[in-house]
């Protein structure tokens, strides 16, 4: 049955007669536009903490909001060096067995203890045990056991010889294993509870993160009081918002407007190296060209048929002959970057300062193809991803372009992260570039370099098979050897041999940039994090 | 009308089906999730196991039947990047972009259908060239570009209004002024030519004719004949915004259904989009029906059944 609705009242002039008094209510239920005083210091990020979850994303903006709540027993000081946290101390009683001393007297926020304990079960559930979720599982691998030894002091037995457990311990949070239990999880990481220098007030979410100074923090409470996280996705919004004086920091401002902020006399800008380096890697195992198959014998970047150039050292330093990475940078990236000579930061453990570049020196490098037989050059695909380091689109645009004028005819072909790394894990390429962050040397080796062997863990990111006995018999020695002088011997040497051979060819190390006003005094951190309790004011005069 | 919103029901189910089932497909060519959440760092163990977790070591028909499967109880799964359930994510975001579409949409509304009319009325004359010519700007103008502008004008140079987030209602004045000037342009065009034609009809000239007042020849007879196309575009409009004022949204750092389908699209956190998709067809359904209903409103020719 057809029914026809009825029509609803309606004022003369044809609006509704609820529209005025829906408009008046509306105007009514504004808040006033009073423009409170700035109550928070603000840190502006890019994006918003995927948790509060100490333990449960290995991500840099999320841990570095994560650690103004949370500590661990070691702690990563700025120059990227240890210093003690919520240990004392520590020390190797044998190759496999560390004794751990670790502070008396901290509490979590909420008033619970923190004991060995505590320590022992944060470590226990970093590696995944009730907590499936946990993304620090690789840090604490090699852990075997975590005995409680008294109230003040843990043993951490390793199995096999493990030097670099303080180094892997520094990233493990420790979490308060009661209030976990208790609330669960989930909630634990909307509200989380730690022992750091500031308590948690409010999460709302993609909008801001409140913390507020922890009176009761054992190193004394920090100067600054309360303390705003706001993810602000776009670069020019984070810099109109410092501009406009109403964010304190900004993290991860853009190279192009660097220059900008630098000249305006209200405002500070800090550089600092980062542990992310751009690289280009070889196909070091097929002998042709020729259409990707699985397992294949033809290396898919190059025209069917022809022989794989990279496979020579002569080609692979005349591509890093082709190369000025210092004119790269000054056009791509507004001057932003450090030449790279190696895939670990200066900073990283295992460093060898005395490796140089290969010069800029395009003659040389028509030189170097002739000599070894391609003495017209050759084609060759040079595969990026495009979204997922600093103008990386652009950057392969313009290695390809200097290649070319060097008679490597590149062409580029930038994709999509997510569509870019599963086709490198392939083997689609012959040449691609990529990029690689941390400062940690053994697993950068055992990832990037090691002989590929994927059912033992070696090679996970060696696409292009590179191959060295004798990086990794002193890889295996270096990775048990207690004494940190040698070990650094052994890994200088690693580096010697690897970059000589042009294993990989490194590019550059990727720049962070923060701005501030002008009263905020800070000392950039290489591993990227920005810390409240690291922060002074200058008194605004 | 039961019967209609019946049908209405039955044809949402459908709609939902195919959204499902599009967007599935879709977020299968768009790459690996798993090797964005590990990153180059992340070691084998870590991929197995997460491709467990989610479920993505199942053949690809399988994942669907077990979505529609859990989605049917309400549960659209946890999100690969947040760790918590993915429906929840995207429902506690919708009302801060209601907010800002629902204020928009009022603004550029109430703004455009006097704009509209006076132009109409007083067609090739200084108000209508000057309504013209402006709309042309605010229909051309890209909503980054106006988004950018409100911020370096309002916010930094004279510092009347924050720059972004979401806090205070002075926190919404550029965003939803933004997202409002596209849609009070096109409105105002809208409404202009829907007069224009209505205006020349021959009970328009009866109207007049008979001596009425020219406000109720206007506001009565014409104006609520032009409703029609104008409630159409409005209710598209307003269903697009609330899928997610994308780019707004964006550039004002507004923690709304726009910002969190980007981000999540770029980190292919599947049960997000998902959960995104399904509340945005949600969405549009039940505009439509309200567009549908509301024609009978305007037009009483119209009938619901």
């Amino acid at each position: 049955m057809r029914r026809t609705m009825s029509r609803p009242p309606r004022s003369a002039r044809g609006l509704p007669r609820w529209a005025g008094p829906a408009l008046a209510a509306l105007l009514l239920a504004l808040p006033p536009a009073a423009h409170a005083a700035k109550e928070h210091f603000v840190i502006a990020f890019q994006g918003d903490a995927a948790t509060l979850d100490a333990q449960g994303r290995n991500e840099t903006t999320t841990i570095s909001i994560q650690m103004h709540m949370f500590e661990a027993l070691i702690f990563r000081a700025i120059d990227g060096g240890l210093e003690p946290g919520l240990a004392l101390s520590w020390k190797a009683a044998s190759p496999t067995r560390w004794l751990i001393k670790l502070r008396k007297g901290v509490r979590f926020h909420d008033g619970a203890p923190f004991t060995a304990e505590v320590a022992k079960e944060s470590l226990l559930r970093a590696q995944g045990k009730g907590f499936a979720k946990s993304q620090m599982k690789h840090f604490t691998k090699g852990i075997k056991e975590v005995r409680v030894v008294d109230e003040a002091t843990l043993e951490i037995d390793t199995g096999t010889p493990y030097p670099t457990l303080p180094e892997d311990l520094a990233n493990i949070a420790i979490v308060p294993v009661d209030y976990i239990k208790k609330v669960g999880d989930a909630v634990f990481a909307r509200k989380p509870v730690g022992t750091g220098p500031y308590r948690f007030v409010e999460w709302v979410k993609d909008d801001h993160i409140d913390m507020a100074a922890n009176p009761a923090y054992w190193k004394g409470a920090p100067t600054i009081k309360k303390v705003r996280v706001r993810p602000v996705p776009v670069n020019a919004a984070r810099t109109a918002g410092l501009l406009a004086g109403e964010i304190d920091v900004v993290w991860g401002v853009s190279p192009v407007d660097a220059p900008q902020l630098e000249a305006n006399p209200n405002l500070k800008v800090y550089r600092t190296v980062t542990q992310r380096t751009i690289y280009l890697t070889f196909d070091h195992w097929r002998k042709e060209g020729g259409p990707l198959q699985k397992e294949g014998p033809y290396s898919p970047g190059l025209p069917k048929g022809h022989p794989n150039p990279f496979l020579k050292l002569k080609v692979r330093q005349a591509v890093a002959h082709a190369l000025d990475v210092q004119a790269l940078l000054k056009a791509v990236m507004h001057g932003s970057g450090v030449p790279a000579t190696q895939l670990n930061p200066p900073q990283a453990f295992g460093y060898n300062h005395r490796l140089k570049r290969l010069p800029y020196d395009p003659a040389r490098a028509k030189k170097l193809l002739a000599e070894a037989g391609f003495p017209n050059g050759f084609k060759t695909r040079l595969d990026c991803p495009n979204d997922r380091y600093i103008n990386d689109g652009p950057m392969c645009e313009a290695i390809a372009g200097m290649l070319t004028k060097a008679g490597i005819v590149a062409t580029p072909n930038p994709r999509p992260k997510a569509v870019f790394f599963p086709q490198m894990d392939a083997g689609d390429f012959s040449m691609f570039m990529a990029g690689w962050g941390t400062q940690y040397v053994t697993p950068t080796y055992n990832a990037v370099f090691h002989t590929r062997d994927l059912k033992r863990g070696f090679g996970r990111i060696n696409r292009g098979h590179y191959r060295s006995e004798e990086a990794d018999a002193i890889a295996a020695k270096a990775s048990v050897e207690m004494d940190d002088k040698k070990r650094q011997a052994l890994w200088e040497r690693m580096w010697e041999i690897t970059m000589g051979d042009l294993a990989s060819l490194p590019l550059y190390q990727q720049e962070a940039i923060i701005a501030t006003q002008k009263s905020v005094n800070l000392k950039p951190r290489f591993n990227e994090w920005v810390l409240a309790q690291e922060i002074t004011l200058a008194d605004k005069n | 009308m039961h019967k209609f919103l019946f049908r209405r029901f039955l044809q949402s189910i459908g709609v939902f089906l195919a959204v499902s089932l599009v967007m599935f497909a879709m977020l299968q060519a768009a790459g690996d999730p798993i090797a964005l959440l590990v990153g180059e760092e992340g070691t084998p163990e870590d991929i197995v196991r997460l491709r467990r977790a989610f479920g993505l070591d199942r053949s690809i028909p399988v994942q669907y039947v077990l979505f529609l499967r859990n989605a049917l109880r309400g549960d659209l799964g946890i999100s690969y990047h947040h760790g918590v359930p993915a429906m929840g994510l995207v429902l506690e975001r919708v009302p801060a972009t209601l907010e800002l579409v629902l204020t928009a949409m009022l603004v550029a509304t109430l703004l455009s259908i006097p704009l509209g009319v006076i132009a109409a009325s007083y067609r090739g004359g200084a108000l209508d060239r000057l309504f013209l010519s402006g709309s042309l700007v605010g229909i051309s103008a890209p909503p980054f570009w106006v988004g950018i502008v409100f911020i370096l004008v309002f916010g930094v140079l004279l510092r009347w209004l924050p720059t972004s987030g979401r806090g205070g209602w002075e926190h919404l004045v550029l965003p939803a002024g933004s997202l409002a000037l596209y849609r009070l342009a096109l409105f105002i065009r809208l409404v202009r030519s829907g007069m224009l034609d209505v205006l020349g009809q021959e009970y328009v000239r009866t109207a007049r004719a008979k001596g009425l007042a020219e406000r109720a020849v206007v506001f009565k007879h014409a104006l609520k004949n032009t409703l029609i196309p104008f409630i159409t575009i409005a209710g598209l409009q307003m269903g697009s915004l609330l899928a997610g004022a994308v780019v707004t949204e964006r550039v004002f750092a507004w923690p709304g259904m726009g910002r969190l389908i980007l981000d999540s699209i770029q980190k292919l956190d599947y049960p997000v989009v998902m959960s995104w998709a399904l509340v945005t067809a949600g969405i549009f359904i039940v505009i439509n029906l309200i567009v549908d209903i509301s024609y009978s409103f305007v037009d009483p020719r119209v009938r619901v059944t």
